[in-house]
């Protein structure tokens, strides 16, 4: 096989930076071992949540404050910017409109009632949450409690009450969970009786916050005609994976991903690559009964760190990343990886291959370790995307960096 | 097997499996990969509840999208195929339908003497209602066509080409041989056209259907016939390549995965095997395959196979069919078209398989095609039924674009 450039993964940083690739020119292969944190997360696009354990309210202020290594640093804010612009256009090219910016960072309702710190909001999370809340699940679906999230919202000072909404006739009734209930409320009539029975729980509140479930394939159109339908404003709460709106995110970056003809290689990790001096020649993957080599000219990492497979956590305390062996800071032994509280912060959530500011791996002296290797997204040192609350910025960040250094194309590039 | 079952214990219960199933997305008869898979396993374990499987776990079609989506690396589909042998052992072993249908090569031959008679009946509703009854073969599922040739005489009166470049052993397996000889001879002659000389090894099914009914004992059987076989040919020309993405899969992975086949024999002829799609990328890297396409003017829809997508290879066909001048390409919405092989035909299943299908023929429906490409038959004849369109194997657009240029 051949490609002019193989992007490894395919969470969030990985499709971003397939699709800014493709649209400036180069011929892209994604190689992925499965989905990623698109499935994972609450949908929203988290810049900076969080620094030495204090909220942060001013995003773009906060990242002048971050260490020299921190990703944002080493892109850039314009790459940010940028960025964030491109993911705004073409969710809205998607009917999935978002909303926020960097200068300031907006809260999301989560299913536990919290208050969680983000950027930009897909516009079933965004509004207001103000005056009289009724919070409300539908009958039967075991990802949601009602009382849970509103004793959360209670703590936050909101005056809450809860309900149930009851269900139509559906071919689910035994058994559902999220994906089914999305795909229901998707059909028109479905969502009309389900809208009739929203209105009637929800009188008299001034907003309703329900899981999100709004709609799978239709973008943000479910949810607009719920809110008109039932008469008021709709929250969407964050819930336990399966993501909805991570799924609609997919849905819609993945069909970019085809339009611009990128090659999709699904479900089978990228094992290795073969080298010539410090150029990667062709990265191999898995197949069904043989390696599968594909020779390229350029290769962005965007692997994830631990939980995304990208880095290996050895029982010595040692780490590896997986695709290029490139080199990844470990710690004296693995008692060191995890703090002794599960909901703590753990160390080896920072771990991850250094960069210079063009992306490229570097050894220890900041020298290159391959001329034509880039990572981007979670998988870079000198951040821990889950308690800085920072994934998909830094994703689309880095994806946005990568592309501009990668963009002109080189002479002779194939175009596959 | 024992490597299959244990990378239940990598689930982490992030549902990503359920997003991506077909079956469970339809009906609620199929709880979802999640709980049949992983989970069922552990109560399968055998530790006090013995293995038994639930009823539900015969809804699974076993297309492996779950299993490719998996970022964990669970083999979800292989172990609900595996915990089905239980499933079949409880019940006393295959029902008679299941037998039929999971020999398609004896039912070929059987067919073969009276093939124009066989596909009379297969087409009268009377006969098939008949049939229904008395077997539990849904009255409406595409059936194959019978053929009154076999491929291998096809094979047999077919001459050589002199100035061979290179050779390949051709695995046509039973639906070219039995069904749809023509598909096999655009494989051949595609292939001579780019400089190969095509070996016709003795051959056998690949139990890929036996594999599914959930008769490994008969499969394995198969398939160590087919080991034998092959041998030759995975060592010399080295090539063995298969036009049926299904065979092409149950070939390079499921002797080893499923029936625990990890013999020498067995993983050299696997290792051997090419998707003939993939094959020729392949060449087409190297700068060796013919490119002087004729223009097909006209839109097609490509559907690649669930099956396809477990050889991780990603979707070689349509770097092929992007070589056709003229030809406008749309790739298929749905990861499965709903067949999933025998699956499909089956009376408790059929309505399942068409709700799957939908997502597919809606967007045929909406684009108009000229006609479908796909490479797995059972896929072509269940889209064929269902839209009314011709349904092409890649090779065969191919085959028509070389013909159009002409020498």
């Amino acid at each position: 096989m051949r490609s002019d450039v193989v992007v490894v993964g395919a969470g969030p940083a990985g499709l971003a930076a397939a699709a800014r690739l493709a649209e400036a020119g180069r011929g892209v292969r994604v190689i992925a071992r499965g989905n990623g944190f698109t499935h994972w997360g609450p949908g929203a696009v988290d810049v900076l949540g969080r620094v030495g354990g204090q909220v942060v309210d001013r995003p773009l202020d906060a990242i002048e404050d971050l260490a020299a290594d921190h990703p944002y640093r080493l892109s850039g804010v314009e790459a940010l910017r940028d960025g964030l612009d491109w993911f705004r256009r073409v969710a809205a090219s998607s009917g999935l409109d978002h909303e926020g910016d960097p200068e300031r960072n907006r809260r999301q309702v989560t299913a536990l009632g919290t208050l969680r710190p983000t950027c930009l909001l897909p516009a079933p999370a965004a509004r207001e949450l103000a005056g009289k809340v009724a919070v409300c699940n539908f009958a039967g679906f075991r990802d949601f409690s009602t009382a849970l999230c509103a004793r959360g919202l209670e703590r936050a000072g909101l005056s809450t009450r809860v309900g149930t909404v009851d269900l139509p006739a559906w071919n689910h009734e035994r058994y559902f969970t999220a994906v089914e209930l999305a795909r229901a409320i998707d059909d028109d009539g479905f969502r009309a009786q389900v809208a009739t029975g929203l209105a009637r729980v929800a009188a008299g509140a001034d907003v309703v916050v329900v899981p999100a479930v709004l709609g799978l394939a239709r973008g943000h159109e479910p949810w607009a005609d719920l809110e008109r339908r039932a008469g008021l404003p709709v929250v969407e709460a964050a819930i336990a994976p399966p993501s909805i709106p991570g799924l609609r995110l997919f849905a819609a970056l993945r069909a970019r991903l085809e339009a611009l003809g990128v090659r999709w290689q699904f479900g089978f990790p990228a094992i290795g690559v073969e080298r010539d001096g410090d150029r990667v020649t062709a990265v191999r993957s898995e197949g069904a009964s043989r390696t599968i080599v594909t020779r390229c000219d350029e290769v962005v990492l965007a692997t994830g760190g631990i939980a995304g497979h990208g880095i290996e956590a050895h029982r010595d305390g040692t780490l590896a990343e997986v695709v290029a062996g490139l080199p990844v800071e470990g710690f004296p032994d693995r008692t060191a990886f995890v703090s002794p509280r599960f909901l703590d912060d753990h160390p080896m959530g920072t771990s991850g291959v250094r960069v210079d500011a063009e992306l490229r791996p570097v050894h220890r002296s900041g020298s290159p370790v391959y001329a034509n290797v880039r990572c981007v997204g979670s998988l870079l040192a000198g951040h821990d995307p889950t308690v800085e609350g920072s994934r998909e910025g830094v994703a689309l960040a880095t994806a946005a960096r990568a592309a501009a250094l990668l963009a002109p194309a080189l002479e002779g590039a194939r175009d596959r | 097997m024992l490597h299959v079952q244990h990378t239940a214990d990598n689930c982490i219960k992030c549902n990503v499996c359920n997003t991506v199933c077909p079956v469970s997305a339809v009906t609620d008869l199929f709880p979802g990969p999640k709980y049949e898979g992983p989970q069922g396993q552990r109560f399968r374990a055998g530790i006090d509840t013995g293995d038994s499987p639930d009823a539900s776990l015969d809804y699974c079609s076993a297309c492996g999208l779950c299993t490719q989506a998996c970022p964990e690396g669970v083999m979800i589909a292989e172990i609900n195929t595996i915990a089905r042998t239980k499933l079949v052992e409880e019940r006393g072993g295959l029902s008679l339908r299941d037998k039929l249908v999971s020999r398609p090569s004896l039912m070929g031959v059987l067919t073969r003497p009276v093939a124009p008679l066989a596909n009379a009946v297969m087409s009268n509703r009377l006969a098939r209602t008949v049939i229904e009854k008395a077997v539990g073969v849904h009255r409406d599922a595409a059936m194959p066509p019978f053929s009154g040739i076999s491929f291998r005489s096809w094979a047999r009166a077919h001459r050589r080409p002199s100035d061979a470049r290179r050779t390949v052993a051709y695995f046509h397996g039973c639906a070219v041989e039995e069904f749809e000889p023509e598909v096999g001879a655009a494989v051949v002659r595609v292939l001579e056209r780019n400089g190969a000389a095509v070996t016709f090894p003795p051959q056998n099914c690949c139990g890929l259907p036996l594999i599914s009914n959930g008769d490994f004992d008969s499969a394995r059987g198969y398939a160590a016939r087919l080991a034998r076989r092959l041998a030759r040919s995975a060592r010399d020309p080295g090539v063995i390549v298969a036009n049926s993405t299904s065979c092409g899969m149950t070939l390079k992975a499921k002797y080893r995965e499923l029936l625990g086949m990890d013999d020498e024999r067995t993983t050299e002829v696997s290792r051997a095997v090419y998707d003939v799609c993939e094959y020729l990328v392949e060449l087409h890297d190297e700068g060796e395959l013919d490119t002087r396409l004729g223009e097909i003017r006209a839109r097609a829809v490509y559907h690649p196979p669930c099956q396809l997508m477990a050889h991780g290879i990603g979707t070689p066909a349509l770097d092929l069919l992007a070589l056709v001048p003229g030809l406008e390409v749309e790739r298929s919405r749905a990861g499965c078209c709903g067949t999933a092989g025998t699956y499909g035909t089956k009376v408790e299943k059929y309505q399942i398989a068409m709700d799957v299908g939908r997502t597919l023929f809606e967007q045929v429906a909406e684009v108009r095609p000229e006609f479908v490409v796909c490479d797995s038959e059972t896929c072509r004849w269940h889209i064929a039924k269902s839209t009314g369109l011709p349904v092409y194997h890649p090779v065969q657009v191919l085959d028509h674009a070389y013909e159009l240029a002409g020498r």
